[in-house]
């Protein structure tokens, strides 16, 4: 004959009740979350792909950070660009006057003296910061990217500038070297701006009546020194550019990033719900028909 | 005859009492541990008739010849063994959860990742003192989370022998009362009420001990036991009233192993088995974490002895100690970060020995062997909970097996009341008939 153990059936009433009890919370606590993996165990794939992806992300963070400096620097250094252009233009300007042959001697001392406050306005510029503090055309160096000793400025920085990843595959320099943008060759060889500017003052300085040739030359000088300085803020412009297109690539990363995350180990809130609300209503039969059960004894017949 | 009809329906009582007697038993044991269902084996009574009426059918009551335990050896046994497996599959699996917990808690993959998130900051500024400082700091972060799993695993590596420790006690105690049980049981007649109690005493003692580890269990024909434990047969733990010691002892790397009577003897199933195995489990956890602790520290100290710091001087080692229970920072500031190649000038801006550095953590996959660990602490957590689930399903339906047949069912049990009520009533009802009778046979005096 069989014989049900009262006491097995209530054990196992029990476990039965704490196992779908056990499962309603879990349900609960992934709808509370919205995450289907609290711990690695859950789903060791999952959670392993979900560690990489995490790292993914965070890394691609940093580089977000990273391009996001880069691309103030080269907005500052586009900045002094424009104001370099400027000044290069209104250097050109007076050395139009200058060559101007009714210009009088008084005229181009005057010009001489602008001239000069010129440099000093492009020196300025031309030894920017950048958001860092460092010299912003002065590739690594740690100083000045110009000096002025005497009346001679020379290029004082790096030949290179540094390069700073923004994606995984893609590094970008910080900047423009300084000599690159002032130095060029005219008539054949090479000088630079500075020394133009410093040449021309000198020629107006020694004998003002006689410049005329010699400031028509350094028109032609000014209108290089103009090219360079344009070509800079084009390689600049394209710098950014860059900046902007890799960003957008990141972003959809970033995007697919999320999405897969949202694969591995997101819940599905409708099916998640749906689960729950058949879960309770098995428990709470459960719970309903184990009472039933267990009021259904004999002792309650014996009187 | 009235005397004997008296005396036959007396015995019916009795019989009827004692049959009650066991139902009550039974009810109020419904919930008790090992308790085995009894039933109370009534025989008839022929007594042998005086002269002169040998020939003559004799009719004496009935009696009550024992108190049976009804329960199938083989399937308490077998009852025992599959439990015997599943505390020490359930052992090895809480072991394997806090292996899991502790290093997920700690997390060295997501310090690394921040290490390297540092490093790639500093990048873009490599004398920024603020990124700089960010460098050792996430540096720290790493060392900690190596130092907090490496200290949890010890911790759990210490539980465990604590917990090897008091279980094998357990089992020396369960033995030396087995040893005396068996005493009482040789001693205790074949068919009392007593023995059934012993009997349940010893099945008790026996599942106990077949939880801690696997037994090997013979009965006597008198119902002492005599227990073997692991698979060593050369001697006994239990035999009759003697009684042997367990023990056990740390291999060279910190495992259990046991001996019974000084003899080796290899465990295969039960609580004191799951903790040897978490015990290994932990060691190859700790085997790998100092790996993974060393390739690091060894990979960046490298990178660091391979550039040149702010100041223009090389490098000194970031890390220090060689396990993860021992790993530090010992950098003394952030200026000595060898961002530069070696023989840069100061406060160089060159990041190309920082360059090697991320590219090399990525290459060796430092991370990745971070996070391929917890993966495969986790696989086992997940196959581990898979083997629970299959030999808790075994040992659930052996159990209900043996309680089908030993268990207590109380509307059984209430009907069994009822029953032998009627059969008290009858008894009596002819004890009643008796006594007319003879009331009659004196009226007619």
């Amino acid at each position: 004959m069989i014989n049900l153990s009262t006491n097995d059936f209530y054990a196992r009433a029990t476990g039965q009740l704490a196992k779908l009890r056990e499962s309603a919370e879990k349900l609960q606590g992934q709808i509370a979350t919205g995450e289907r993996i609290e711990r690695s165990s859950d789903d060791p794939v999952g959670a392993a792909q979900l560690r990489s992806l995490d790292r993914q992300k965070r890394l691609a963070g940093v580089d977000q950070r990273n391009a996001d400096l880069v691309a103030s620097d080269l907005q500052l250094a586009d900045d002094a660009l424009g104001e370099m252009a400027n000044l290069v233009i209104r250097a050109r300007e007076l050395a139009v006057s200058a060559a101007n042959g009714t210009a009088s001697e008084q005229d181009r001392l005057i010009i001489a003296v602008e001239l000069e406050s010129l440099r000093e306005s492009l020196l300025t510029v031309a030894n920017s910061r950048d958001t860092a503090g460092h010299a912003l055309f002065g590739g690594t160096t740690t100083g000045m990217a110009f000096e002025k000793v005497g009346n001679v400025v020379s290029y004082s920085g790096t030949q290179t500038s540094s390069e700073v990843e923004i994606s995984p595959d893609v590094n970008v320099s910080r900047g423009i070297v300084g000599q690159n943008i002032v130095q060029f060759s005219h008539a054949g060889s090479a000088t630079d701006l500075f020394a133009v500017i410093e040449n021309l003052v000198a020629q107006i300085r020694a004998d003002p009546a006689a410049a005329a040739a010699g400031a028509r030359d350094a028109t032609e000088a000014f209108g290089a020194a103009l090219e360079k300085v344009t070509v800079a803020q084009t390689d600049v412009g394209a710098k950014l550019g860059l900046i902007g297109v890799v960003g957008e690539q990141r972003q959809s990363t970033l995007n697919s990033i999320a999405e897969r995350e949202n694969q591995v180990g997101g819940v599905d809130l409708a099916t998640a719900v749906s689960n729950l609300q058949s879960l309770m209503t098995v428990l709470e039969a459960s719970q309903a028909s184990f009472v039933r059960l267990s009021s259904l004894t004999l002792f309650n017949r014996l009187r | 005859m009235a005397s004997d009809l008296l005396s036959i329906a007396y015995s019916g009582t009795r019989a009827a009492r004692s049959s009650l007697e066991v139902t009550a038993q039974n009810i109020a044991n419904a919930d008790t541990d090992g308790y085995v269902r009894r039933s109370a084996n009534i025989r008839e009574v022929a007594a042998s008739p005086g002269f002169p009426y040998q020939d003559r059918l004799t009719l004496a009551g009935s009696r009550v010849a024992g108190v049976e335990r009804n329960i199938d050896p083989l399937l308490a046994a077998e009852a025992r063994r599959s439990s015997s497996e599943f505390e020490g599959a359930k052992t090895l699996l809480s072991g394997l959860k806090a292996i899991e917990g502790a290093i997920e808690a700690a997390d060295p993959f997501g310090a690394i990742v921040g290490f390297e998130e540092s490093l790639q900051a500093l990048q873009a500024d490599p004398v920024n003192t603020a990124l700089r400082i960010a460098v050792i700091g996430k540096a720290e972060t790493v060392a900690n989370a190596f130092r907090h799993v490496s200290g949890e695993l010890g911790a759990q590596s210490v539980a465990a022998a604590e917990r090897i420790s008091y279980a094998v006690d357990e089992v020396n105690q369960f033995a030396g009362s087995l040893a005396k049980l068996n005493e009482k049981i040789a001693r205790a007649g074949l068919e009392s009420s007593g023995r059934a109690h012993l009997l349940d005493q010893r099945d008790l003692l026996l599942s106990q001990l077949n939880e801690r580890a696997d037994i090997a269990v013979s009965f006597e024909s008198n119902g002492t036991v005599k227990v073997q434990i692991g698979d060593d047969r050369s001697s006994a733990l239990v035999s009759g009233t003697r009684v042997g010691t367990f023990t056990w002892a740390a291999d060279a790397s910190g495992v259990a192993t046991f001996q019974v009577n000084g003899a080796n003897t290899n465990l295969r199933s039960g609580a004191i088995d799951g903790l040897r195995q978490t015990q290994l489990e932990i060691g190859d956890a700790f085997v790998r974490l100092d790996q993974q602790a060393d390739n690091l520290r060894q990979l960046v100290n490298a990178s660091q002895s391979a550039g040149s710091d702010l100041s223009g001087a090389p490098g000194s080692p970031l890390f220090g100690g060689s396990t993860a229970g021992t790993m530090s920072v010992v950098i003394t500031g952030a200026d000595k970060l060898a961002t530069a190649p070696a023989g840069a000038s100061p406060m160089s801006r060159d990041t190309s020995n920082l360059d090697n550095l991320r590219a090399s953590l990525s290459q060796k996959g430092i991370a990745q062997a971070s996070n391929q660990h917890l993966f495969d602490v986790s696989t086992k957590v997940v196959k581990q909970d898979v083997t629970v689930q299959a030999v808790g399903a075994v040992s659930n339906a052996a159990r209900a097996a043996l309680q089908l047949q030993a268990g207590v069912d109380l509307e059984q049990e209430a009907a069994n009341l009822v029953r032998f009520q009627q059969a008290f009533e009858a008894s009596a009802r002819a004890m009643q008939t008796a006594t007319e009778i003879f009331d009659t046979l004196l009226g007619i005096g």
